[in-house]
């Protein structure tokens, strides 16, 4: 049943670069992805999830340093490429931007250039990975904004950006990110900085396309609603380590993790009045990146923490079932 | 069009202020032109009677009231008389008329070097923060703005005196200096034509240096740039096309200021190093008290950095859809 | 290793979070070396202002006719021989040439005039109060020229010295009438709003669009000629600062806007505080830090003003001295090729216009601590 992945992480770190020392931000991170799945990277603000996307890019500021592991990549020619070890600026990576790899982001207000209207700026990627006319190029991008759900797409095409709302900005910069038939889309908070009935719509609008375009998707998000309703796999992610992953199902029916459990009954509930319960926040803060517990990051949280196990070696990976590991010390 | 007509007709009306500013400054001194004219007379051996003066006096209708004297003095200038020189005992317009064009070639060619030079070496230097040539142009830029114009300028020519031993000043060498115009000599005016053009370009090369180094590094983070890498751009491609155009904006918009700031610092530039413009002249009539002429350039002057302010208002128009749609 | 790194940011990071926000901006202004070169070069001025009498050697009128047009007599430590003594100056002769009848200085190795400190001179009221004759050093034989004579004779370094006090006044009292008058005029425009600002803000529209240079040429030209040195002073004063205030004006306005409606300002009207008392105590304080990062930019800008118009001949004027005016008799090339120390003051206004530069920058930076 498992096909070849599409794309595979095998062991990344990635530090931040501060004056002459290193502060881990990612350790040891692996997960891989299907063609043709969703998976969702989900996490507390700062666990690494989003600098783990951007890596795949290789979008990283130079402060942020792919220090060692590998990202496999499954192109279109069927050859596999590690990315990381890809010259940043070179034409490789170019090509995989775009081309085969897309990404759309979390601020639709800031993504497009106010100065280029929208069409000139779908076109462009469009023109950068293929050898169509300009016309046809045009045509593509009219097609595109009507498929993201754009009323009135031949006028939209000429407008700039400033006249869209920020919902019709995040469908304009999806079709964007769907204008070259991605393999894999990565999703990094698309619709955490809209409104809440916006979110519905670009959500379905994204699930829809997906079905269509056949692409993998991976989807970064804090929200785990949200996640359950779009995802067919789940890696969490605690402090730069995955803690758990596999199918959204299998976890959230019986998460293994401590974190995992902690963060699925911090959900609110609606229900009758006896099914619900009070709201249990996680006991303590996330640490500083400068205070990195030893061994498990979770540990000093945990409420199954094992003095002499879990602060002394980070745990290494259980395989529960076939979709489904956890990393932690109750299971090994 | 509704923006540029409105932009035309608030530049318009400064103008006209400008004008009275103008005509305020020439009233400014006590005495009159009609004195002034006579006591030049006087100096040179003439004999002139209080009733010739009272004379003059009428035929220029200064004795008229001001507001009177003002309207005449505008009247004269919208038909192309800008008053008489008592210095030179000729029409101002004359006398302007025969240095103008060098003032527009010098503010043109400093404002040309300007943008060609302080726009490459600061997007440069934006893009290699912290190398060694950042911090050198950093430091040049600090001194070029900190030096008044007329100190680079007597410090170039006292070079140019140590090593080559000739007087650097003028625009052009003596054989060409009244001859009629040819390819040599534009050749020749462009050899002597460097030197102020640096002299006087080198605050505005500083200023917009660092201006344009300083937004297009906030730009560089913004995250469009990132949006656009992530489809594929290559870098110099990306750069150029959202970063840097972003950057322009502010340059744009002080296009006029740099104008102005080339317009005024010209005058000095142009006596300091004897330039055939219309620098030393402003310096002198305003020395001797030579009004007419005084006003006269006053009024050119602000004309010209009018225009200049009005061009990068167009500009930004152009360049900005955001101001062209009426952002608010 | 990396526990160690750790610690060590670990230790910086936790030190930002504890400070205040008072020792955050006095951080944040040490690490700018250059702001404390600047500040620092800016004080020595301010004291050099304060003592020119004392730091000076002689008066700034005072002539020299032994050795008018004379180059920088050098400080030694080292003569003829090789032998070291206590610092001195060689003595300076005039001669002729016998050709050309021009007049040259030659040095005279043999004899040496000892440079002493605080030795006994010219007599001069410190402060203009108390009756003094201690100069900070010069020499009791012959005489020393730091930075060279000028065509009457007179000590170049004693006549800069003074300058700095008058280039640095007329410096200081601009930006504060400018300051005065914009605050005055921004409060106004920003506190009252409609039909006043808008007057208000038409006037500076106005005002900046003259080219400037023009402008403050055709007032200080307007000047009569009879007026004291004292009055033009006072006149040139008054124009550049009466120039130079929009940009403060539009500053405060600017922030006065901005900060009406701000949540900070909302929660003091509700808790009952009057009108008067929002400004001082709550708008005030944060935009003072831009305030001052302005009036350390206005600094250099009148300075450089003032020094373009007085080398015309158009600013101060004789016997009061300042930069420019010593710099006024620098115009023409055959002045300089001659007398190149003639630029010195030249250099004293490059650096003073630094070191506010790189003081507004630093005060600028430590005024947003919160930018990084």
């Amino acid at each position: 049943m498992a096909n070849k992945p599409l794309l595979e992480i095998k062991k990344l770190n990635i530090s931040l670069k501060v004056d002459d020392s290193f502060i881990p931000i990612t350790e040891d991170v692996c997960f891989s992805i299907e063609p043709g799945k969703i998976l969702a990277l989900v996490g507390e603000s700062g666990c690494g999830k989003s600098v783990t996307a951007f890596s795949i890019l290789r979008l990283l500021p130079k402060e942020l340093k792919i220090v060692k592991g590998e990202i496999l990549f499954s192109r279109r020619n069927e050859k596999t490429v590690d990315i990381a070890g890809l010259p940043p600026k070179g034409k490789k990576i170019q090509a995989i931007r775009g081309g085969e790899i897309a990404m759309i982001f979390q601020e639709p207000m800031s993504s497009f250039s106010p100065l280029h209207s929208i069409g000139n700026q779908i076109v462009e990627v469009i023109h950068l990975h293929s050898s169509v006319s300009k016309k046809d190029a045009h045509n593509t991008a009219i097609k595109l904004l009507k498929k993201v759900g754009i009323a009135d797409a031949k006028q939209a095409i000429n407008r700039y950006p400033n006249a869209f709302s920020g919902g019709m900005r995040q469908r304009a910069m999806i079709a964007r990110a769907l204008s070259c038939n991605p393999l894999l889309l990565i999703a990094d908070e698309p619709t955490t900085a809209l409104d809440v009935t916006i979110q519905a719509q670009v959500l379905s609008v994204i699930k829809d396309l997906q079905e269509e375009f056949g692409m993998a998707v991976i989807f970064i998000s804090h929200n785990i609603g949200v996640v359950a309703q779009m995802a067919d796999d789940v890696a969490i992610m605690y402090m730069g380590r995955i803690v758990e992953k596999g199918a959204v199902l299998e976890i959230f029916k019986r998460p293994r993790h401590p974190y995992t459990a902690n963060l699925l009954r911090v959900v609110p509930h609606l229900g009758t009045l006896e099914e619900r319960r009070r709201l249990e926040p996680i006991k303590g803060t996330v640490p500083s990146l400068f205070e990195r517990p030893p061994g498990c990051p979770f540990g000093p949280r945990c409420e199954s923490f094992m003095p002499g196990k879990c602060n002394i070696i980070f745990p290494s990976l259980t395989q529960i079932k076939e979709n489904h590991s956890v990393y932690c010390h109750l299971y090994n | 069009m509704y923006p540029i007509l409105r932009r035309l007709v608030s530049t318009l009306v400064t103008l006209i202020l400008l004008s009275m500013v103008a005509f305020i400054i020439i009233e400014l001194p006590p005495g009159d032109f009609a004195d002034m004219y006579a006591a030049k007379k006087v100096a040179s051996g003439t004999v002139v009677t209080e009733d010739e003066v009272i004379a003059i006096r009428i035929e220029l209708g200064l004795d008229r009231p001001p507001y009177i004297r003002y309207l005449k003095w505008i009247s004269g200038i919208l038909h192309g008389d800008l008053g008489f020189s008592w210095q030179y005992r000729r029409p101002v317009r004359e006398v302007i008329g025969e240095r103008l064009p060098m003032t527009l070639v010098l503010a043109l060619s400093t404002v040309f070097f300007i943008y060609f030079t302080a726009l490459p070496l600061g997007i440069y230097s934006a893009l290699r923060q912290y190398s060694t040539i950042d911090y050198t142009l950093g430091i040049l830029g600090y001194i070029g703005l900190a030096t008044p114009n007329f100190l680079l300028a007597l410090i170039f020519m006292y070079l140019g005196h140590l090593w080559f031993g000739t007087s650097v000043g003028g625009l052009f060498s003596i054989e060409y200096e009244s001859a009629a115009w040819s390819f040599a000599k534009f050749i020749d005016l462009l050899s002597h034509l460097w030197v102020p053009v640096i002299v006087l370009g080198t605050a505005g090369t500083a200023f917009t240096f660092r201006t344009i180094r300083a937004t297009l590094l906030d730009e560089l983070n913004k995250m469009y740039v990132t949006a656009a890498r992530a489809s594929g751009l290559t870098e110099f491609r990306l750069i150029i096309k959202y970063p840097v155009r972003m950057a322009l904006n502010p340059i744009v918009s002080t296009f006029g200021w740099e104008l102005t700031r080339v317009i005024s610092g010209a005058p000095i530039i142009g006596l300091v190093m004897s330039l055939p413009d219309t620098g030393p002249l402003f310096i002198n009539s305003l020395l001797n008290q030579d009004m007419y002429l005084a006003g006269a350039m006053i009024l050119i002057y602000c004309v010209l950095a009018m225009l200049g302010s009005f061009i990068s208002d167009i500009l930004l128009m152009i360049l900005d859809p955001r101001i062209r749609l009426g952002e608010k | 290793m990396v526990e160690k790194a750790n610690k060590k940011t670990e230790n910086k990071v936790r030190r930002i979070d504890l400070a205040t926000s008072r020792q955050l901006i006095w951080w944040s202004f040490k690490k700018h070396r250059l702001a404390m070169v600047g500040t620092t070069i800016i004080v020595l001025f301010i004291i050099i202002s304060i003592f020119a009498e004392f730091i000076a050697t002689t008066g700034p009128q005072a002539r020299n006719t032994l050795y008018a047009e004379g180059p920088p007599t050098i400080i030694r430590l080292v003569d003829e021989s090789g032998n070291l003594h206590f610092p001195f100056v060689f003595e300076v002769v005039r001669k002729r040439d016998p050709i050309t009848y021009r007049s040259f200085f030659e040095v005279n190795t043999a004899v040496r005039w000892p440079v002493k400190l605080f030795i006994q001179g010219e007599p001069y009221k410190l402060f203009g109060l108390f009756p003094c004759n201690i100069h900070l050093f010069g020499t009791e034989k012959g005489f020393i020229h730091l930075f060279g004579t000028d065509r009457i004779g007179r000590d170049i370094f004693s006549r800069v010295i003074y300058a700095t006090r008058i280039s640095l006044s007329v410096g200081i009292i601009g930006v504060l009438v400018a300051f005065i008058i914009g605050l005055i005029m921004g409060g106004i425009a920003g506190y009252s709003g409609g039909i006043v600002d808008d007057v208000i803000m038409r006037l500076i529209e106005f005002i900046r669009s003259i080219p400037s240079l023009p402008l403050w040429l055709g007032l200080s030209a307007a000047l009569p000629r009879e007026w004291s040195a004292l009055k033009v002073y006072a006149a040139i004063t008054l124009i550049l600062s009466g120039i130079n205030w929009t940009s403060l004006a539009r500053r405060v306005r600017g922030k006065l806007l901005s900060l009406r409606n701000v949540e900070f300002v909302l929660a003091a009207r509700i808790t009952g505080c009057s009108n008067t008392r929002i400004v001082v105590r709550h708008m005030l304080p944060s935009f003072l830090s831009y305030l001052i990062v302005d009036l350390t930019i206005a600094f250099p800008y009148i300075i450089l003003a003032e020094t373009t118009l007085s080398f015309l001949g158009l600013g101060l004027r004789e016997p009061i001295v300042s930069w420019g005016v010593m710099l006024y008799s620098a115009q023409n090339i055959r002045s300089i090729a001659h007398m190149p120390w003639l630029l010195i003051p030249g250099l004293f206004v490059v650096i003073a216009v630094i070191a506010f530069n790189f003081m507004g920058d630093g005060l600028r930076d430590a005024a947003d601590p919160f930018k990084k």
